[in-house]
């Protein structure tokens, strides 16, 4: 039976079965690193795809083309998104996509409104029809990006820290969904672009801006020179609003984090004292503060569209279970992915798994639970240092593991392995779940 | 929504199908002389069609 050290150790590297597989290099490549990881992936020799894009860029332009494509195509290699963040980034992308086609809905339809009117003859006239357009447009970002919009904080991928928590208005240049400065800047200055030029297209159309210059061109003097004379207060009065800002968020941080450790860490070594006659409630206790502690240092917030992911389930499960029977159970999960029917029943598998190693090789020292979960497939090996046991002398009337855990996993779709060692190796579960192409 | 035998309709292809058989029959209507299409008409009824299609697709897609 091999020891868990051996079941982290990363798979070998396998030739692409798919074009989405395939990665760039940068950091072994000469120029971008394309044609060495798509050689890599592909099992062939990079000087060959070099002497390949090389001829066809000589001989008719195309393989600089083909290069530069595959450079801005191609991820780079080792950088590969989670499972949790590419759905998450998957879902931001879609709910863009959606948008941008409901806003151009809507505008078709107004110009189908606006053209009707203007073939039935109604008083619709050039004046006021695209100004208004203008403004409306114009408005909608402005507005949008000032009230913010709904969901936007939902579709952010990254977990939030721990500051997150305190109820701090966001900064006005920066959104509800986290978007960049640049970003935001520009979306309010097209907006306002906008409206001026809806402003300007009026008094064009209306005969007004010859007049409406001279105006113009003595507000700018009178602007200037109150920018001039109050620059200086206004720059004073962002940076101690800056400065206040900064000192409510650390105040608040302490207090969330005195509040925290109130609520918990005191609270247990209290309890701990108490038990102080209890090794086995001691230890318990204590594993159960630091895996709390833990995630709460970690920042990981809790899923607000109530999906199921395999991590977080697991731990949920060897939680109940060390809670019942006072077994520890280390779980250690790399990478995450979302859990459908299949996914539930390999949890399901899992935590029998785990009942089983808590009921039987408790004695034994702490079970250990390790899940791999990618876009692929997820797998979980759940491994004690029992007695073991022959899977073939289990009595047929015994149907925790042919039933639950084994016909479970092939019910869905998976499979399940038991190494187990009968002399006192420990037995160790493996399940195994290929997952749908994701897209 | 779901149909008959408790498929699941795609609505898009519900809209657009439907759309889709009105504008064909403007069309037929033009063609038979009961309706009078000029670029005046045209304009606005291809840029409706575009519109719901576009507004559909982009509210169903929505999460």
């Amino acid at each position: 039976m091999s020891p868990m050290a051996d079941i982290a150790a990363p798979t070998p590297r396998r030739p692409a079965s798919s074009l989405r597989e395939l990665r760039r290099d940068p950091e072994h490549g000469i120029v971008a690193g394309v044609c060495e990881g798509i050689g890599r992936r592909l099992d062939l020799d990079p000087l060959l795809l070099r002497i390949v894009f090389g001829a066809t860029t000589f001989a008719s332009g195309l393989g600089v083309v083909a290069y530069l494509l595959a450079w801005w195509l191609l991820p780079v290699e080792g950088v590969e998104p989670s499972a949790a963040v590419a759905a998450a980034e998957q879902r931001s992308a879609r709910n863009r996509r959606a948008a941008l086609e409901v806003s151009f809905g809507v505008g078709f339809l107004v110009i189908a409104i606006l053209l009707t009117f203007r073939e039935l003859g109604l008083p619709f006239s050039d004046v006021l029809t695209w100004p208004l357009v203008l403004v409306a447009a114009g408005g909608a970002l402005i507005w949008r990006q000032s009230v913010g919009r709904p969901g936007a904080a939902g579709t952010a991928a990254v977990p939030a820290p721990v500051s997150a928590s305190a109820p701090v208005a966001p900064p006005l240049l920066q959104d509800a969904g986290g978007e960049s400065r640049p970003a935001v800047i520009s979306r309010i200055g097209i907006g306002v672009t906008l409206v001026v030029a809806a402003a300007i297209v009026f008094l064009q159309f209306s005969g007004a801006l010859a007049a409406a210059s001279d105006v113009a061109l003595a507000a700018l003097v009178v602007a200037i020179a109150l920018v001039v004379i109050f620059a200086p207060f206004f720059v004073r009065l962002l940076t101690s609003l800056s400065i206040e800002r900064a000192e409510r968020i650390r105040s608040q941080e302490r207090a969330e984090v005195a509040a925290h450790l109130h609520d918990s860490v005191l609270q247990t070594l209290a309890l701990m004292q108490k038990r102080a006659d209890d090794p086995r409630e001691v230890a318990a206790l204590a594993r159960r503060q630091e895996r709390e502690l833990r995630t709460w240092l970690n920042g990981v917030p809790a899923r607000a569209d109530g999906e199921r992911w395999l991590a977080p389930a697991l731990q949920a499960a060897a939680d109940e279970i060390e809670q019942a029977h006072g077994v520890a159970i280390d779980v250690v999960a790399v990478g995450d992915a979302p859990l459908d029917r299949d996914g539930e029943a390999l949890v399901a598998a899992a935590r029998e798994a785990m009942l089983n190693a808590a009921k039987f090789a408790g004695d034994a020292g702490a079970v250990a639970v390790y899940a791999e979960a990618g876009a692929e497939r997820m797998e979980v090996f759940v491994r004690d240092r029992g007695p073991g046991f022959d899977p073939a002398a289990v009595p047929g009337d015994r149907r925790g593991v042919r039933e639950s855990i084994v016909g479970r996993m092939e019910r869905h779709g998976g499979r399940a392995a038991i190494n187990a060692a009968p002399d006192g190796g420990g037995t160790e579960i493996e399940l195994v779940l290929e997952c749908g192409d994701p897209s | 929504m779901r149909g008959p035998g408790g498929r699941q309709i795609d609505r898009l292809s519900l809209v657009a199908g439907l759309v889709l058989v009105l504008f064909g029959v403007a069309l037929l209507l033009e063609r038979s002389g009961g309706l009078h299409l000029t670029f005046g008409t045209m304009a606005p009824l291809t840029s409706a069609v575009l519109g719901v299609i576009l507004l559909v697709t982009g509210l169903s897609r929505r999460e």
